[in-house]
């Protein structure tokens, strides 16, 4: 899990042009400023592309923060 | 006129309502779980028909129309037998969104709206692709019946997501009910009703006199009979959406709020997150989402292209008008501006400023929504800036004297004003809920007042009824 949520740091920085951004589990909208429809999809796409994975539409929907998306992207992954 | 199926009549409160909940937890200690199942689904079909039988067909065939399609689509990890060989689970998907929105936009654009259509559409498309997806498998005909009609959200929301509403209802298939669990449904009820009946109505009457003559509006009128309709509208759809909650949570079902105080909010972006949260939600993920990842390479302006074509699709699915539409690219632009200035300028707003200029922009946009036609949009939003005439009062002359018809809609609109200042929406309310005496006492007011209202002619229809 951690592992997963290490590599996602620089992703996050990245997108959130915030190099001191550092996300837990619970970090969702609701915890990291400027995290909107717009953030959110760009994330969604940067994961998609550097781990090789699709979300689907509504597991989209069903994430309600990093914890979550780290889950999913860990079934995903050992497939 | 016709009686519509609603929430706020004496039938429906006293009569409907008890009766379903009875039959419901009895059939329920039945053997068989499905017998409170078809009780709800005979009773939802029943409260959809009721004044206007002639909408039933309707829901009946996109019910049984999408329920067929998901059976062809298939469960993800096995061959459908019903699936001819050449026709792939895709096929079955885009002919069952195409057909969808050809039988929405027929009756949204071409014929009158049947009650609940452009909601029990939409809910079943996000079921379609669910299925499609993986994420559930193909509803038997009474889950997907159960779930379509389903009362207290068919006739306007909050827009449901199947597979979480069936999950409850498993979970919850040999919970009974205890008064300690009814008391919070009861009291969101009646907030919800009080919020429509009698607060949402009162401005409504305000807005109507506005509305009906906008050549002739001062600048103060400009302003109340634009903000009584910003109001009117917000009382009577969160009212409603209170009520449908609080129906679902006595019937052991949890559905997510709809409202978040959305006048609070600091950006259009913001306002979008506090209002109709379930059609945002549909929008940002089955729409937004699709339109975006079919750009070959994202960037800033393409996901603004995207914000924009879907902010219009959000205008023309209230309705065919002109106005719909300008009402949808006024919030398109909003958000594009929105995030220009989030992402390129940078320069944090104080708050207020931030509030007021958001609050304002809504309250424009809605002109568009509520107006006859857009000459009159465009007066009543020229109203606002009337020089010439600053503090004539003469459009609302009839209101502004006391007598007995007029006290009701002045208490009214002080309950409002109230309500909006105490800081508190029904949700964080009902979440301190405590089964006290001082609720209940709080509770039985609200119901008393409301049905006070709602035997006057004060209490009109629902708003979204429309849609």
């Amino acid at each position: 899990m951690s592992n997963i949520l290490d590599e996602l740091q620089p992703i996050f920085q990245d997108i959130f042009e915030d190099d001191e951004l550092s996300i837990t589990a619970e970090s969702n909208a609701d915890t990291v400023e400027d995290w909107d429809s717009l953030a959110h999809i760009t994330l969604i796409f940067a994961i998609e592309q550097e781990f090789e994975i699709k979300f689907a539409l509504g597991e989209l929907e069903a994430m309600k923060n990093v914890g979550d998306m780290v889950e999913l992207m860990q079934i995903k992954l050992s497939k | 006129m016709f009686q519509q199926a609603s929430f706020n009549s004496f039938e429906f409160i006293f009569l409907f309502l008890p009766c379903v909940l009875i039959g419901f937890y009895l059939l329920k200690k039945s053997s068989n779980s499905n017998y409170s199942h078809y009780w709800l689904i005979i009773c939802s079909l029943l409260f959809y028909s009721w004044g206007n039988l002639s909408n039933l067909p309707i829901l009946l065939s996109s019910l049984v129309f999408n329920y067929t399609i998901a059976q062809f689509i298939g469960p993800i990890d096995t061959q459908s037998s019903l699936r001819p060989r050449n026709l792939s689970r895709k096929f079955f998907l885009i002919l069952g969104i195409v057909l969808n929105v050809l039988f929405l936009s027929y009756y949204k654009y071409f014929s009158y709206l049947p009650l609940g259509i452009s909601f029990f559409t939409i809910m079943q498309i996000m079921y379609l692709v669910d299925c499609y997806e993986g994420m559930l498998k193909p509803n038997t005909l009474r889950e997907h019946a159960l779930v379509v009609s389903f009362f207290p959200t068919v006739t306007m929301g909050p827009i449901l997501r199947v597979k979480n509403v069936l999950t409850q209802f498993r979970e919850t298939a040999n919970k009974g009910i205890s008064l300690e669990q009814l008391a919070p449904s009861i009291a969101l009820f009646s907030i919800g009703l009080f919020k429509k009946v009698v607060i949402a109505d009162s401005f409504a009457i305000i807005a109507n006199i506005g509305y009906g003559s906008p050549s002739t509006l001062s600048m103060i009128e400009g302003w109340v009979t634009s903000l009584s309709y910003t109001l009117q509208i917000y009382f009577d759809f969160s009212g409603y959406s209170d009520m449908a909650i609080a129906i679902a949570m006595a019937l052991g079902i949890k559905i997510p709020i709809n409202f978040n105080s959305p006048y609070k909010s600091k950006s259009v972006v913001e306002f979008w997150q506090r209002w109709h949260i379930s059609l945002t939600n549909f929008i940002t993920t089955y729409l937004y989402t699709p339109i975006v990842r079919s750009f070959a390479k994202l960037n800033f302006h393409k996901a603004m292209l995207a914000t924009l074509i879907t902010m219009l699709i959000v205008g023309i699915w209230h309705g065919s008008s002109w106005g719909f539409l300008i009402f949808g690219a006024l919030h398109g632009l909003g958000m594009v501006i929105n995030h220009y200035w989030q992402k390129k300028i940078k320069i944090k707003l104080p708050n207020f400023l931030a509030w007021a200029l958001t609050f304002t922009y809504v309250n424009v946009a809605f002109i568009f929504f509520r107006a006859e036609s857009i000459p009159d949009a465009t007066a009543v939003l020229f109203s606002l800036i009337n020089f010439e005439s600053i503090m004539s009062l003469a459009t609302f002359k009839d209101v502004l004297i006391l007598s007995p018809q007029t006290l009701p809609i002045i208490f009214s609109i002080m309950m409002g004003l109230i309500a909006i200042s105490s800081g508190k929406n029904s949700n964080q309310i009902i979440e301190k809920f405590q089964f006290s005496t001082k609720e209940l006492v709080l509770a039985s007011f609200l119901v008393v007042i409301s049905l006070i209202y709602l035997n006057s002619n004060v209490s009109t229809g629902f708003i979204y009824y429309a849609f």
